[in-house]
């Protein structure tokens, strides 16, 4: 039993990657017509992409890091206000943000890779920032204090030392932002600027062949492979095996007040682009909207967004759990990790690539869809793609934190009276609980502002709140799309929360 | 009186155990002595059930727990009690509930009484609110002691409990068992390196073979 | 406060469940509406005033779902989902016609209604709009006698100073792949080419946003649809860019204006189909094109209806518009159209 429902799992997870992949073997013969078109644009397709994905990490890891380490290291006034606000972006789907800053700015900087950059950027930067501000707080204030009586300067420490240790988050947020701008191809469109996930978009649509777009997406796939297992690779060997063990607590620096002041600044500035700016341009344009036609749609998108939300949440909550009480024991603690990478893959792929797989396997001409004729019109399939793009969001802190609990906690509850099944339950699951609340957070958030695949896949009558957003982002109808996206930060302001007070309990 | 027959354990091609055979009685201490790597650890968790060996068997009372491979009673149905090297509190629980954890799902007051009387028994019941992240090393051993003894279990296993303290730390638990063990009908096993301990706790050593 | 607890927890179960599996197909009463599934590319507030005229009309509940793009590759797996799919651009149902995903329309009125240049010889669809491509010119730069011709934007004269939107947009898709049928491969690479280097800037933006570039300066003539322009002109903040510009039907001393055709089928689905065509016919009516022409700015088919264009239009036959589309997205990624030169 155990077996079959690991395997059923790992099939539905897998199922969109070996899909795409399947279908593109199936169709090689699209390489005779399309081959000389695609190997011609593709250099400059890559080099965008590249472009693109450099200033999105440079931005990131500026508005992302500078924060993570503001926040780690000195005691200011307002430090936990600005935790918060440094998580705001979390709040507005990309796009939105871009064409926030193109309306406010009427700038050419836009429509330009820099600019398409600086977007994802600020889109990112709160990942980067979770990310860089766990691993600090995990990083014992003793190596610094060694440094320090070794004769390393400042520059030194941050380049022989702190930049070495923070090699591999650094490389996963780096990843994850690549990862945003590679799915993301609606931002790209609006930007005018042609990333990879854009012009596949523009294949796909321009030809109408499906063939054409999974030969592509197929190619993405084998590319994250690669990348993966040489990421993997370097996290198994840079990645120390001990689980943590105690060292002295991080005293953060008390600000005098010429440094509080100083630091003030930095901090205003690296919440401006993230939130200031675009919350000043969003509450202006609201207020214009006040007043003149009525908000119809509003409640009904907001009710529609929150329940799909919810229940992504509850699956993908469901299935990780399943999947951790079923591969916890110590000699499976590979087999999970080896699921959370396939996992990743659903992320990583652009999120067109994950519609294309859903619309093969949801074929009416398939056995499914003739078990369950009405399957397609409900929110199933839409709930199970989102929930299969976003479920490594739980997997993975939930597996980070699995790495960090000594096997003797589960064998102490075993020893005591507990079986398996209430071992886990009592003993395991509240360890968890910091790593379910993070990936639940998370999740919900992402969800709110998911556009590709609640586009390609609502069922009949659905409306979302990010869908209205983009809708009117694409028309300009700023007034309108201020508002909804005030109601989503609103609605997303809780998760956030919880997130803000994970980081200050790390 | 519990007892090892022949128990082998290996991990792909490494023998860890061979052949080991032991006994012990209630109210007895039987210290289990080897250097690190000898397999003391994995013995243990043989005898308790978490892990089952290649071949050989456990047996309580004449009765078989575990059979070759097939662990015939599961641990949590074998009413023994096990203190770890780290002691392995739950971190999500606080001094006093660590200890009620393990306790029969009587009536909460009652639980609550037991678990309050080890403590007392440890020296430790001003420890009982406390988050177990605020306790030294010493005082965690105390409660990971309690938390195992509260139930009564039939046999004690120790894994070197004294391996992360210090030496006047050491000293204390070592006085806190020598009161606590005699009174409980408890078979114990104390597994560890240091010969002194064994000393001082076990009626009967028990020298682990080399590979 | 347990009992609360689970009871707001089973009570949110229950509605995300509910929410789940909403959707799925109604019992029929006698008196319940009768159900219409439509799936369609359109922009929502456009269609919504002639379902709601038809849902009155008939005592029917139209259910629909609208795409910004992908709606021939989900009809594609999901051939029977909905009863009538409308598309903005006709060679969509031509390329859905020819994977087999339509099926023929109830001929007796719609056919008596519409003149072939709007109907699919094979009367698996028909077009119920259009609108033509044309070009904006800047007010203050441009004199209407220096543009003729959609070839002569091609031409050196206009370099650095023509905009547009995407290449891959449906509407320039279209435009170029009616170029093909028109001018012949060969012309139209050289005309593709020729607007290419005239860029002035990265095709980025909608059809709008040209208008804007024009008025801040940074090109002089884009291409777009002629019916954004009475839309400009109705929202406040858009004005200034509809006083920028003129409008240009290029081509009226040659065959005409190429127009884009909105057009409209009915999938496989077997199970409405009599509804489906009462709303196809409704579709052609006097009454739903003056709504349409109101909502949209765009032609009517049935000539009967209020604002017949009143410039030379050149339809090319629906059954060749299709067919180019592939060798153009070819052409557009092998040049890289969306990169200003």
């Amino acid at each position: 039993m155990k077996a079959f429902l690991l395997l059923l799992l790992l099939f539905i997870i897998a199922q969109p990657a070996a899909l795409v992949l399947s279908y593109a073997f199936n169709n090689l013969s699209v390489y005779s017509d399309w081959g000389t078109t695609i190997q011609s644009a593709l250099p400059e397709l890559l080099a965008t992409t590249a472009q693109v994905g450099i200033f999105a990490i440079c931005f990131s890891l500026i508005l992302g890091g500078l924060p993570a380490w503001l926040t780690h290291r000195f005691s200011f006034p307002g430090r936990q206000v600005f935790s918060f606000l440094v998580l705001a972006p979390l709040a507005v789907p990309a796009v939105a943000l871009l064409g926030l800053y193109q309306e406010a700015t009427n700038s050419e900087v836009f429509s330009s890779p820099s600019g398409l950059g600086l977007a994802f950027g600020i889109a990112c930067a709160p990942y980067v920032f979770l990310l860089l501000r766990v691993a600090l707080a995990r990083t014992s204030p003793t190596f610094r204090e060694a440094a320090k009586t070794l004769g390393l300067g400042p520059l030194q420490r941050f380049l022989f030392l702190h930049v070495p240790l923070l090699a591999i988050p650094l490389l996963a947020s780096s990843a994850l932002v690549d990862s945003e701008m590679l799915s993301d191809f609606a931002t790209s469109e609006r930007a005018g600027v042609n990333t990879f996930s854009l012009a596949l978009h523009n294949l796909w649509m321009g030809t109408q062949r499906n063939d054409i777009a999974v030969f592509l997406a197929s190619s993405v796939i084998i590319a994250l492979i690669v990348t993966f297992a040489f990421v993997i690779f370097l996290f198994q060997k840079f990645t120390p095996q001990n689980s943590a063990t105690g060292h002295p607590r991080h005293q953060r620096m008390r600000c005098r007040p010429f440094q509080a002041t100083l630091v003030l600044i930095a901090c205003i500035a690296a919440v401006t682009p993230g939130f200031l700016f675009p919350i000043f341009h969003t509450i202006k344009w609201a207020t214009q909207k006040a007043g003149t036609s009525p908000l119809k749609n509003l409640a009904n998108d907001t009710f529609s967004s929150v329940t799909t939300s919810a229940i992504v949440l509850l699956l993908t909550l469901a299935i990780s759990l399943v999947l951790v009480f079923l591969l916890h024991a110590q000699k499976q603690a590979n087999h999970l990790r080896a699921v959370t990478a396939v996992s990743l893959f659903n992320y990583a792929m652009p999120a067109l690539v994950l519609v294309l797989a859903f619309f093969i396997s949801t074929n009416e001409q398939t056995t499914l869809a003739r078990v369950f004729p009405s399957l397609n019109n409900t929110r199933i399939p839409l709930i199970t793609a989102t929930a299969l793009r976003f479920l490594p969001f739980i997997l993975l802190p939930l597996v980070d934190t699995l790495s960090r609990i000594p096997s003797s906690l589960a064998m102490a509850g075993r020893v005591l009276g507990c079986s398996e099944k209430s071992a886990f339950a009592r003993v395991l699951l509240p360890s968890l609980k910091p790593a379910i609340v993070v990936g639940s957070s998370l999740i919900f958030v992402e969800c709110m502002k998911e556009i590709t695949i609640a586009q390609a896949l609502r069922p009949f009558e659905y409306s979302a709140l990010s869908l209205r957003i983009f809708n009117y982002t694409t028309t300009h109808q700023a007034p309108e799309t201020a508002v909804w996206v005030l109601v989503l930060q609103l609605v997303i302001f809780y998760p956030i929360l919880r997130l803000q007070e994970f980081i200050e309990k790390e | 009186m519990l007892e090892a027959r022949s128990i082998c354990f290996s991990e792909g091609k490494t023998n860890i155990l061979n052949n080991i055979s032991l006994k012990n009685e209630p109210k007895k201490c039987l210290a289990i002595l080897g250097p690190s790597g000898s397999g003391k650890t994995t013995l243990l968790r043989i005898l308790c059930g978490l892990i089952a060996p290649t071949s050989g068997t456990v047996l309580w009372e004449n009765k078989v727990l575990t059979q070759g491979t097939k662990i015939l009673v599961s641990p949590e149905k074998r009413f023994f009690g096990l203190v770890f090297q780290d002691s392995a509190l739950f971190p999500h629980l606080n001094v006093i509930n660590n200890v009620i954890f393990g306790l029969p799902r009587a009536t909460p007051t009652e639980n609550k009484k037991c678990a309050q009387e080890w403590l007392q028994k440890m020296g430790i019941e001003r420890l009982a609110n406390r988050d177990i992240s605020t306790l030294s090393g010493g005082e965690k051993q105390r409660v990971a002691l309690a938390r195992a003894l509260a139930p009564s279990p039939r046999v004690l296993f120790l894994d070197e409990p004294f391996s992360s303290v210090d030496r006047i730390v050491r000293t204390e638990l070592i006085t806190v068992l020598n009161q606590v063990l005699p009174a409980a009908n408890t078979a114990t096993f104390l597994v560890t390196h240091d010969e002194r301990d064994a000393a001082e706790l076990a009626d009967e050593t028990f020298q682990m073979p080399q590979i | 406060m347990k009992i609360i607890s689970l009871s707001f927890f089973s009570f949110s179960l229950a509605t995300m469940g509910i929410a789940t599996i909403s959707n799925a197909e109604p019992t029929k009463g006698s008196n319940e509406p009768r159900e219409l599934k439509i799936i369609s590319d359109r922009t929502e507030a456009h269609l919504t005033p002639i379902f709601a005229a038809f849902e009155k009309k008939n005592n029917v509940k139209i259910k629909s779902v609208f795409m910004d793009n992908g709606l021939i590759n989900r009809l594609e797996t999901r051939p029977t989902e909905a009863d009538v799919v409308i598309t903005k651009d006709a060679e969509l149902l031509e390329i859905a016609r020819q994977k087999k995903l339509l099926q023929s329309y109830d001929t007796k009125t719609i056919n008596t209604i519409l003149s072939a240049d709007f109907r699919d010889p094979s009367n698996m669809y028909f077009v119920d709009a259009f609108r033509a491509r044309v070009i904006f010119y800047s007010t203050d730069r441009v004199k209407e006698s220096d543009l003729s011709t959609y070839e002569n934007l091609a031409s050196p004269q206009w370099k650095g100073k023509f905009c547009v939107r995407s290449g891959f947009h449906d509407y320039n898709l279209s435009l170029f792949g009616q170029f093909f049928s028109f001018y012949g491969p060969q012309k139209t690479k050289e005309i593709i080419k020729g607007l290419h280097s005239n860029l002035a800037k990265n095709p980025t933006g909608n059809d709008r946003e040209q208008a804007k570039a024009i008025m801040e300066g940074k090109c002089d003539v884009a291409l777009a649809n002629n019916y954004y322009y009475p839309i400009m002109q109705s929202i406040p903040e858009q004005q200034s860019w509809a006083k920028a510009v003129k409008v240009f039907y290029p081509n009226q001393k040659e065959k005409g204006t190429f127009v884009m055709r909105s057009a409209a089928g009915l999938t496989t689905s077997k199970t409405n189909i009599t509804l489906a065509n009462a709303f196809l016919e409704y579709l052609v009516s006097t009454e739903a094109q003056s709504l349409m022409v109101n909502a949209t700015f765009q032609y009517p088919a049935n000539k009967q209806a209020p604002n017949a264009p009143t410039f030379k239009t050149n339809f090319i036959p629906l059954k060749d518009i299709a067919a180019p589309r592939e060798e153009v997205t070819k052409f557009l990624t092998e040049i890289a159209f969306d990169k200003k030169q």
